[in-house]
């Protein structure tokens, strides 16, 4: 394990240890390249990872202040991990990549009033192998001749639901969840924990694979419990190094040739945007005045279905099952791109009570809660419209215990995603009425747990914060390196795509430095 | 993590602005931090903690289920109206209404219903059913008798303990 000097201004910094993060350094630490990741989270072990979804919680989320308006809860508009390793702790393991005319939403999808639709610079061909890449580091299901996991029960009533209706595209999906021992992981156990953390380790998470390995290589430091709060540039307009606070309190620079963000979409733009100077008075990287804009959560929602015998969703794989024919673009349906269904658990007793029908009572209500053995829940996950008006921004008045202004997040629903959530509540609401469902719930998103879109990559630098590679526009040393990227949001779980482009990202950063460009 | 230190976080991220409802949808029993709460009563009387306990039962009924399940969450409105002025003029108001046409306790199921409809905007039932709920679902023994089975790994996970054992449907091959 290497330690590096803070005025040693050869290193890379990087922010944020998550899916972004965590794979980019261990990429640049495997080529060489010295790496300095500074993390805001402490970090835990396998052994800290307990079966106990609120201790989980606390234990995992970011839960410094933010404030959320429009659609979303004002005390936690996100679900973020705040953590070595990011939200890949937390995360379920969904891993699929996005399908070729989703790199194109301008393109594919035309005009639509109040989107700020815009195709991406990066096309599926140029992303292609860097996929296969990024499934054979996590380890994904179903691809590269890896098996697919067994279904459990809930996937079950939602496989057979399907077929049912005429659904073809249906299986237990590509998981960054091992179905046999793979990359020195072991094989899952059906444990049903996986959003509070896989206690085995048998999830992909950039804390047990990533973060070791770079590591080992003596080209990385990790420094836990480490909140950058700004990164300074020279009179060129090059970035210099960060300032970070440590968990006593003491504010520190750490000198860089380069420096990548990968904070998540709120905190990225978040550190942008506080990164404001003179000469930059709208903030880092942002004359386009894009950073923090179209922020996008993916259209989502949730359906819960009380059935007429045991499915016990607490078992198994949390979110080993998909139906993926709504995916397409099938302008006839009434909406712009697509959705998939997945399978989704219920988050404890009283998650159910209070979140299947929030405010509900009677008999009705508590007669399904009593048949809690046999509700079968999915999540609905699709393709969400940018629009500039859903940003992050500083927040007037509200800051953290740094002094540092926290984040305002708002959201508001595009009429597109509407539409879309009503075709995939009642597409969902027929699958479990086909397998026999007595009742059925559909509920509205809770706090958004993919967060993209915030410094888009674009072509032209007048319509986004980045190119296809992360860099910024404005900033040639300043790269960003999780899914603030996302042009537009696709309808697949965001993280496999992450992984791929900070694969290639550093790629990329290693070509440049070798030809002196960087 | 202790159990202070997480009641200590739970309190700074509600202070913070984030909502109880919220958190509790997401992180299930976590959040809860259900406490069992014993007698005797300190605020209110007898007759004024059998109509909060017939309006836990009428809000969540489960006949199954014998009185002290319920009990918990009046026992605990109860601890906090001694502490909170304000909380038990809520409670007494409230209950005056529910006994405003007869004693809420003696009606049948029916006309409980009846008059609890009427009441559910008011800021006394919000109140009584935030705690009833976390009072009654966030207790441990109800999970278990209503099939939550809590934490798993320590028993191997579902792998060979039927996390594929569906009956009511063929199984997709
Ligand atoms: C419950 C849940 C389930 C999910 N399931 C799936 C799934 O099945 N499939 C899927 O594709 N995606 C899933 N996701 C989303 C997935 O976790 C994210 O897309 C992914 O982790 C994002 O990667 P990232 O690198 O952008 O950010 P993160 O992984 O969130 O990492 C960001 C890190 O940066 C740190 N940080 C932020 N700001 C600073 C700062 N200023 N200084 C220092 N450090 C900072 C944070 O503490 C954090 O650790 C899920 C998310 C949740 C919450
Ligand atoms: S079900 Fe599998 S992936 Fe999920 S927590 Fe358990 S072992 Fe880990």
């Amino acid at each position: 394990m290497a330690t590096f000097d803070k005025n040693d201004d050869s290193v890379v910094v990087i922010i944020g240890s998550g899916a972004g993060g965590g794979t980019l350094g261990n990429e640049l630490a495997q080529k060489g390249i010295k790496v300095v990741c500074l993390e805001a989270g402490s970090r835990l072990t396998l052994s800290d990872i307990k079966n106990d979804t609120g201790e989980m919680f606390m234990k995992l989320s970011w839960l410094d202040p933010r404030v959320g308006s429009g659609q979303l809860p004002a005390g936690l508009p996100a679900w973020i991990c705040k953590t070595v390793g990011g939200t890949t702790v937390h995360w379920a393991g969904a891993a699929l990549r996005l399908q070729p005319h989703e790199f194109k939403g301008a393109t594919t999808y035309g005009r639509l009033a109040g989107a700020n639709l815009l195709d991406w610079p990066t096309t599926y061909d140029d992303l292609e192998a860097y996929y296969t890449k990024a499934e054979d580091k996590l380890g994904v299901t179903g691809t590269n001749g890896r098996p697919r996991l067994p279904g459990n029960n809930n996937y079950h009533v939602l496989a057979y639901g399907a077929k049912k209706l005429g659904y073809k595209d249906v299986h237990t999906g590509n998981m960054a969840v091992n179905s046999r021992e793979y990359g020195g992981r072991p094989k899952c156990q059906q444990i049903g924990f996986c959003m509070s953390g896989c206690a085995i380790g048998a999830k992909w998470s950039s804390l047990y694979t990533e973060i070791p390995a770079a590591e080992k290589t003596g080209n990385f430091e990790i420094r836990p419990e480490s909140m950058v709060v700004k990164i300074n540039h020279d009179s060129s307009g090059k970035a210099t190094g960060v300032v970070y606070v440590d968990k006593d309190g003491a504010t520190h620079e750490q000198k860089a040739r380069m420096v990548c963000v990968a904070g998540n979409s709120i905190e990225t733009p978040r550190l942008l945007l506080n990164s404001a100077s003179s000469r930059f008075p709208q903030g880092l990287a942002n004359s386009s005045g894009q950073v923090g804009r179209n922020y996008m959560s993916h259209l989502t929602g949730t359906v819960y279905a009380v059935m007429p015998g045991e499915v016990n969703l607490h078992r198994g794989t949390q979110m080993a099952g998909i139906v993926r024919d709504e995916d397409a673009h099938r302008p006839e349906r009434g909406f712009a791109a697509g959705y998939e269904l997945e399978t989704l658990p219920a988050f404890g007793f009283p998650g159910v009570a209070s979140y299947m029908k929030p405010g509900g009572w009677g008999r009705e209500y508590a007669g399904d809660l009593a048949e809690y053995r046999n509700i079968a829940g999915l999540w609905i996950v699709g393709e969400d419209m940018p629009q500039e008006s859903n940003r992050v921004t500083l927040h007037e008045s509200v800051k953290d215990k740094n002094g540092m202004p926290v984040a305002h997040v708002h959201y508001q629903d595009h009429p597109n995603d509407v539409a879309m959530r009503e075709h995939a509540w009642k597409q969902a609401t027929a699958i479990y009425e086909a397998a026999g469902a007595k009742r059925v719930y559909t509920r509205l998103p809770f706090p958004s747990t993919h967060n993209l879109g915030t410094c888009r990559q674009s072509a032209r630098a007048a319509d986004g914060v980045c190119s296809s590679f992360g860099q910024t526009h404005d900033v040639k040393n300043l790269f960003i390196s999780d899914g603030s990227q996302f042009t537009t949001s696709a309808a697949e779980n965001p993280t496999l795509t992450i992984v791929a482009l900070a694969i290639r990202q550093a790629d990329y950063i290693a070509d440049q430095m070798n030809k002196r460009n960087l | 993590m202790h159990k202070q230190d997480f009641e200590r976080a739970r309190r700074a991220f509600l202070k913070a602005g984030g909502s109880a409802f919220v958190l509790s949808l997401i992180m299930g029993g976590g959040f809860a931090t259900f406490v069992a709460h014993a007698g005797p009563l300190e605020a209110l009387s007898e007759d004024q903690a059998k109509a909060l306990l017939a309006m836990g039962r009428t809000l969540f009924p489960h006949d199954s289920l014998d009185d002290r399940y319920y009990q918990n969450a009046v026992n605990a409105l109860d601890t906090k109206a001694a502490e909170d002025a304000q909380l038990r003029d809520q409670l007494l108001e409230g209950i005056g209404q529910l006994n405003a046409g007869g004693s809420f306790a003696g009606m049948d199921e029916e006309m409980r219903v009846a008059v609890l409809k009427k009441m559910e905007d008011s800021a006394f039932f919000q109140t009584v059913y935030g705690e009833s709920l976390n009072g009654l679902y966030g207790n441990p023994e109800v999970w278990k008798i209503f099939g939550y089975e809590g934490s798993s790994v320590e028993h191997g996970g579902y792998l060979e303990r039927g996390f594929d054992d569906i009956t009511f449907i063929p199984k997709d091959s």
